[in-house]
């Protein structure tokens, strides 16, 4: 009997650092192959409002808007009603999508070397990655998480979570005026004027 | 015996002990104790609470018995002593009488509260927390807040209506290939701060590395103006190094956070780093050596222009989007910081 479970033990030693290691490169190839689609979109847009537009259905696809809008705003995202965590959700996603093509100037196309990713917990990678944009070195790490198959949930430039950052903006919105300040907030962001 | 008490009323002994020598006996029992059994009162003999049924619960650890006159000469000539241990804070006030148990939220406050249990804020989640993940983000002691946010807004309006302009006719003027030259040109000349700040952290190593990296780029790369040694495995990635950085290794904290003008935003700490920057930075020294007029403006005029560009660049990408960009610069700031703290 002891024997049995001491083979049992040794077959999922085994297998469990091949099974998290395989996730590890599943999600490698797909964070590679989603930038790729976008840099493809960059290189052809004349100019950032229409890389947004272009790059947006792949962006839909690959981030996980719920899981950022979620943790952007915290433990108050419980106070929302359905309408306005929809609401939310949505003003959210377009202020991600402006965020994260706005990174990219078209015609100036980065040039991305891949470092080897790692695991934090199961169902969770990090790429870290270094991008030579514009004559200067960022390293730039993706979060992903297996929700539905593979989504970014983060992206880290120079230690600066996206997702941290907006939390601490949007934890000074909500102690004023809780979820209709943040939703406030986002509106009158998104109706600002793009430099 | 039974250990289901909770003694909220803990304080009143420590509070009534040092009236007790008074002699106070108007009130009929001294101390509220919660049970799961409800709220009851109990009278204090000399330093213990009668026993009853659910066991009882010696205060004697609470604070010191009221000192006996004719001890020490010492008690006489203090009359009030202090209690050998820390009285229990003040958790609960003691009631009028009849006492009931209260069980509110925030929203709805009794009219007399005698012992107010708050229901679990919103803000107050499991550990874990799916929604909670980004709680522990490195933040910034702000108490200039107002005058900070003060000389954000004239830097924006600096940035905007003069610098932005300028930034775009440099960017229009040189073509992408010139500009990343002057930048990897100066970024090799500020050399003497990475190498100096290197050493200072006792990095020989990435010291070392850098000094390689110099040479290579100034050799091979013809004074600067080619990286050649991102070709270098162990020379592409070297680490920045600063003087705030350095601090930041001996263990100085930040400080409190300050919106420079022109300059944007620091914390104290990087602020008199930015002084040992500027010392080490090769460029200055034209300044230290007397160098002035048409040298110092061919010298400094692009490396300023270089500047300029990357903060407006830097600026945009941190407040474009944002919700309030105050807030944002100063959270991208400190995370910013903190990562190159850490590596």
């Amino acid at each position: 009997m002891k024997s049995r479970a001491f083979l049992i033990a040794l077959a999922a030693l085994c297998v469990l650092p091949n099974s998290y290691s395989a996730s590890t490169t599943d999600a490698e190839i797909f964070l590679k192959k989603s930038i790729n689609e976008i840099v493809d979109i960059a290189k052809t847009s004349p100019n950032s409002t229409a890389l947004a537009e272009s790059t947006r259905p792949i962006l839909v696809r690959i981030i996980s808007f719920d899981a950022m809008t979620r943790r952007a705003v915290g433990p108050g995202w419980r106070q929302f009603t359905a309408e306005q965590q929809k609401e939310a959700i949505n003003l959210f996603s377009t202020l991600i999508i402006r965020t994260y093509s706005g990174k990219f100037t078209p015609g100036e196309l980065p040039e991305i070397t891949y470092k080897a990713a790692t695991s934090p917990s199961p169902g969770r990678v990090e790429v870290s990655t270094t991008t030579s944009y514009k004559g200067s070195k960022y390293n730039v790490i993706y979060r992903l998480e297996e929700i539905d198959g593979w989504r970014i949930t983060d992206v880290v430039i120079e230690g600066v979570s996206m997702v941290a950052n907006y939390r601490t903006q949007f934890d000074a919105e909500f102690s004023q005026g809780g979820s209709t300040a943040i939703l406030g907030a986002l509106r009158k962001s998104i109706s600002a004027p793009q430099r | 015996m039974k250990t289901n008490l909770l003694i909220l009323g803990a304080w009143a002994f420590s509070l009534g002990s040092l009236q007790m020598a008074t002699a106070n006996e108007t009130t009929k029992h001294d101390i509220v104790i919660i049970t799961r059994k409800g709220i009851v009162e109990a009278p204090v003999r000399g330093r213990k609470i009668s026993k009853d049924s659910d066991g009882t619960l010696y205060l004697r650890s609470v604070a010191e018995p009221p000192p006996r006159q004719a001890k020490t000469k010492k008690a006489q000539a203090s009359p009030s002593p202090k209690p050998r241990a820390t009285p229990l804070p003040l958790a609960v006030k003691r009631a009028p009488k009849p006492i009931k148990p209260i069980l509110t939220t925030a929203a709805t406050p009794p009219k007399n509260p005698t012992i107010t249990i708050q229901k679990k804020s919103i803000a107050v989640v499991a550990e874990g927390d799916d929604l909670d993940e980004y709680s522990t983000v490195a933040t910034i002691a702000d108490p200039a807040e107002p005058v900070n946010r003060g000389t954000f807004w004239l830097n924006h309006q600096l940035y905007t209506y003069i610098l932005r302009p300028v930034s775009k006719a440099y960017e229009f003027v040189l073509p992408s290939p010139a500009r990343k030259a002057i930048h990897n040109v100066f970024d090799n000349v500020e050399y003497p701060v990475r190498v100096v700040n290197h050493a200072l952290q006792l990095e020989f190593k990435r010291a070392d590395l850098e000094t390689r990296k110099f040479v290579v780029n100034s050799v091979a790369g013809v004074g600067g103006i080619l990286r050649m040694s991102d070709r270098i495995p162990d020379l592409a990635n070297i680490p920045p190094a600063d003087t705030g950085q350095t601090f930041a290794k001996w263990g100085i904290g930040h400080g409190a956070y300050i919106v420079l003008p022109v300059l944007g935003p620091r914390s104290v700490r990087d602020t008199v780093g930015m002084a040992g920057d500027y010392a080490l930075n090769p460029v200055s020294w034209l300044a230290f050596g007397g160098v002035t007029g048409a040298t110092a403006l061919a010298v400094s005029g692009p490396s300023a222009a270089r500047n300029m560009n990357e903060r407006i660049n830097l600026y945009d990408a941190a407040t474009q989007n944002a919700i309030d960009p105050y807030v944002a610069v100063r959270s991208g700031y400190i995370q910013y910081r903190e990562q190159a703290a850490s590596k």
